[in-house]
């Protein structure tokens, strides 16, 4: 089979969006270096959920034995090469530790609260717990990747049993470690604060982004001339999930805000009065209408979900709007007095720069590996599926 | 397309023998003496209320600190295994699961049950039941005196009934065709049995009415199958939203071990585990009964028994989530409430419901153990005393240390707390038991379509 080829017209442009990435980056520590150490920590918080979600859904669709994915499963399976980017990049999140983290501080000893939560959170304990989990995150991933691959080649319908039994292991990993990462490296932002949804809430917000990045790359590859074994029926589906996991995100989030609004306990309302005041006061209302409201409505279209070229708008907007929602749950521990909108020129380019970082990894390996996992015993029947409704 | 592992090869006149021959028959003694049994327990809840009705809810072992006791964990219990009918007729439905077929029916029905069970609940605890009227809002000579829309419990009686409602009409709808089925074999064959004519008349005339005129032409089968999508895309939502409002009603109070903005999705992964226990002991029971093995296979079972361990992992997870999040809290209250659960009074209920919510359910890793029916009816009644246990420690050991030392007091349940939670079984099993003699317990026109279908793939393979 014939492996697909970047256009080199692509790969500059992902180059150009990792540049535009990079400058903001640089400007925004030139000018507000506070708000330039949140940026950094919100795109390398980006690309963990874009990378672990990649993982996540293929250990799901193998778990749950699913026949339609089969085909656009390849270009998620990579999604684990992102790893060591991240890697390199938490280096730069520890040394931001100080700036990032006010349970760093040496004050910190005098505060109540956060003197009582020092066996949890202290830079050493950090650094170790992210440590494992990176390594963990790769070497899981990686070993996911493996199988598929190699079945590619020796076609042996029992490695898709060995599959699931590492997907399991993928699955079980991935759940306990996110739940210690996502209080880690976003929780802990504002010490004093805990809920017990935000797991659940950082991880909607992953698989809904993920879904996104996964149908920008499959149309994205086809429109250059790849993976035409995808049709309208896989996108459909993936459509679909889009639309679930939007209504899903809204799920988690009103529960969130609605029983923090209803208890009103000081220590708790604390999270959502930082972010309705302010540069806040529109951006929230506004995170609220993008992320749900409007790609909810957009996405009942059965139209919209076969048709790539319209998906793929939808698509863009909805990643975007993960990455906006992943500012919402870091910034908020900035001063809003001088944070001013918490979406402003480098945030923008620090998105591109995620979007060029995630697509020129997971583009360029993609160019090295089959198409679609050709090995796979149901890859006839994910080509001949279709919807019935 | 290949033909499916759960085809039957079995022509369409076997299958309606197979389903309906139940419902031809005069029912057996071993049905009439489960039904007596479950129709006294039944009836024993009915006194006992009335017995609370008259004298007060006194009766219980409601205290102060206590004042929500087993009522309200039986609700909870009980509204937690109504989700998996709908779950299995909608959500399934929605990602493709042909083996829903052969056992969303009886699912739902139990769906029914069970929410009919749960309501009754709320309803006694209320003190004044007379008075339940007051809870629905509408223009009235009270003042007008409204109800308080910001309250959970209202929204409760909002999300329930709603829920039983398109709960009712899905599963009414699923019933139509084979209604039809039923009155057109009532009229054209004769089908034997101990029924009198009068009472066959009567039957045949009940079946002709509720089958709505079906005829089943292609038309009406266009338009069904839209019915179907669009309502299981309208009830998916709301099989969430029960228990998500159910949780509601702790997670919005300011109680420690109430107050966890994880509870809804938590609640819902609960639910669904102990619906499927439920339906686990169903099936493997009217399987048994109706010798519908060939329909409701150990492949069906098994994959029950995967979904099981797998919600109940998420269940695991929750109680971790829980656990972590209080001891990072460095909220002393927080923190002892889950203490407290772990090493007070109540400990032994904790470890009930550990031992049977995290632990039973890791049995089902093995294949060997998942496709054992002794196993799987085991596992699924431990999972439902856990699950049982589960809503006894959040609603009784939250509440009976609060934050003052010197109200804490010890709930014990009196014999007609436990009378009316062991009636409520009565209650429940009464209503399964007249269905499934009064209606078919599969879907038998899904399971016909399948067939269909297996035959036209079966045909293109050969070309």
């Amino acid at each position: 089979m014939k492996k697909f080829e970047l256009p080199g017209k692509i790969k500059n442009i992902l180059i150009a969006f990792i540049a535009v990435g990079v400058v903001s980056l640089v400007a925004g520590f030139i000018v507000q270096p506070q708000r330039a150490w949140a940026g950094f920590l919100a795109f390398t918080f980006f690309l963990i959920i874009l990378a672990l979600g990649g993982g996540f859904f293929t250990a799901l669709q193998v778990m749950s034995g699913s026949i339609w994915s089969v085909v656009v499963r390849r270009l998620p399976e990579l999604s684990v090469n992102i790893i060591p980017v991240i890697a390199i990049l938490l280096l730069g999140v520890f040394l931001g530790i100080p700036n990032l983290y006010e349970w760093s501080h040496p004050e910190a000893a005098n505060d109540h609260i956060l003197h009582q939560k020092h066996w949890y959170l202290n830079i050493a304990g950090f650094v170790i717990r992210i440590v494992i989990f990176v390594v963990l995150w790769f070497f899981m991933g990686r070993w996911m990747k493996k199988i598929s691959l190699k079945m590619d080649e020796t076609k042996d319908p029992n490695a898709k049993k060995t599959l699931l039994k590492v997907a399991t292991a993928y699955m079980l990993i991935f759940a306990y470690t996110f739940l210690f990462a996502s209080i880690d490296l976003v929780m802990s932002l504002e010490p004093h604060w805990y809920t017990t949804m935000f797991i659940i809430y950082a991880f909607a917000g992953m698989v809904f982004s993920t879904f996104a990045g996964i149908i920008i790359l499959v149309v994205t590859v086809q429109r250059n001339g790849g993976l035409k074994e995808a049709n309208a029926e896989h996108l459909h589906d993936l459509g679909r999930f889009l639309l679930a996991f939007t209504a899903f995100w809204a799920y988690i989030a009103l529960s969130q805000h609605m029983l923090t609004w209803y208890a009103n306990l000081t220590e708790e309302t604390i999270y959502l009065e930082r972010r309705l005041r302010d540069g806040w006061a529109l951006f929230t209302p506004l995170l609220w209408i993008f992320h749900f409201v409007v790609i909810f409505l957009i996405l009942l279209s059965r139209e919209i979900k076969r048709k790539p070229e319209k998906l793929i708008k939808v698509a863009w907007f909805a990643l975007f709007m993960g990455f906006v929602d992943v500012i919402w749950m870091v910034y908020g521990f900035l001063d809003s007095k001088t944070l001013g909108f918490p979406f402003q020129w480098m945030e923008a380019g620090l998105f591109f720069g995620a979007v060029g970082v995630a697509g020129y990894v997971i583009l360029t390996s993609y160019t090295k590996v089959n198409q679609v996992p050709i090995g796979d015993p149901q890859l006839q029947e994910s080509l001949d599926f279709h919807q019935t409704y | 397309m290949s033909t499916s592992i759960y085809s039957l090869g079995k022509s369409n006149v076997q299958i309606e023998t197979d389903i309906l021959s139940p419902m031809e028959r005069f029912p057996g003694k071993l049905w009439w003496f489960t039904f007596t049994i479950m129709l006294s327990l039944a009836l024993m809840m009915i006194t006992l209320v009335g017995w609370t009705f008259v004298e007060g809810l006194g009766l219980l072992g409601l205290n102060n600190p206590v004042n929500w006791g087993l009522y309200i964990v039986n609700f909870v219990f009980w509204v937690g295994i109504g989700h998996a009918g709908t779950l299995i007729s909608a959500i399934l439905y929605l990602f493709r699961q042909r083996w829903r077929t052969t056992i969303n029916r009886a699912a739902e029905a139990m769906t029914i049950f069970a929410v009919m069970t749960a309501g009754l609940f709320p309803l006694i605890h209320v003190g004044r039941p007379w008075m339940v009227f007051f809870i629905f809002p509408y223009p009235n000579e009270r003042g007008p005196l409204w109800v308080n829309f910001k309250s959970p419990l209202l929204w409760d009686v909002f999300a329930i009934s709603t829920y039983f409602s398109v709960s009712l009409i899905f599963w009414y709808m699923g019933l139509v065709p084979d209604l039809a089925n039923m009155r057109d074999r009532m009229k054209f064959e004769h089908v034997p049995g101990k029924i009198s004519s009068w009472g066959r008349k009567l039957k045949y005339g009940f079946v002709r009415i509720l089958a709505i005129g079906w005829v089943g032409s292609g038309k009406t089968w266009i338009h069904y199958e839209k019915m179907v999508m669009v309502l299981a895309s309208l009830a998916t939502p709301l099989v969430l939203s029960v228990h998500t409002v159910v949780s509601f009603d702790f997670a919005t109070s300011v109680i420690p071990g109430w107050h966890a903005t994880i509870f809804p999705p938590y609640f819902v992964a609960g639910a669904i585990y102990s619906g499927f226990a439920m339906v686990l002991t169903i099936m493997i029971i009217t399987r048994k009964a109706f010798k519908l093995q060939e329909y409701i296979s150990m492949k069906h079972l098994e994959n029950m028994g995967i979904i099981i361990l797998v919600t109940g992992m998420m269940v695991s997870f929750a109680y971790t989530t829980e656990f972590i999040v209080a001891a990072y809290s460095a909220n002393k209250v927080e923190q002892y409430v889950f203490m407290n659960r772990l090493q007070g009074p109540y400990a032994w209920a904790f470890w009930t419901m550990f031992a049977a919510n995290v632990v039973s359910p890791h049995f089902m890793w093995s294949k060997k153990l998942r496709t054992n029916v002794v196993v799987l009816f085991l596992i699924s009644i431990v999972v439902n005393i856990g699950m049982w246990f589960e809503r006894f420690v959040i609603v009784i050991t939250s509440l009976h240390r609060d934050y003052m030392p010197s109200s804490w007091d010890m709930f014990i349940p009196t014999w007609v707390d436990w009378g009316v939670f062991v009636g409520s079984f009565g209650f429940f099993f009464t209503w399964y038991l007249l269905f499934v003699r009064t209606l078919p317990s599969i879907a038998i026109a899904e399971v016909k379509m399948d067939e269909a279908n297996d035959l036209v793939a079966k045909e293109l393979g050969h070309h």
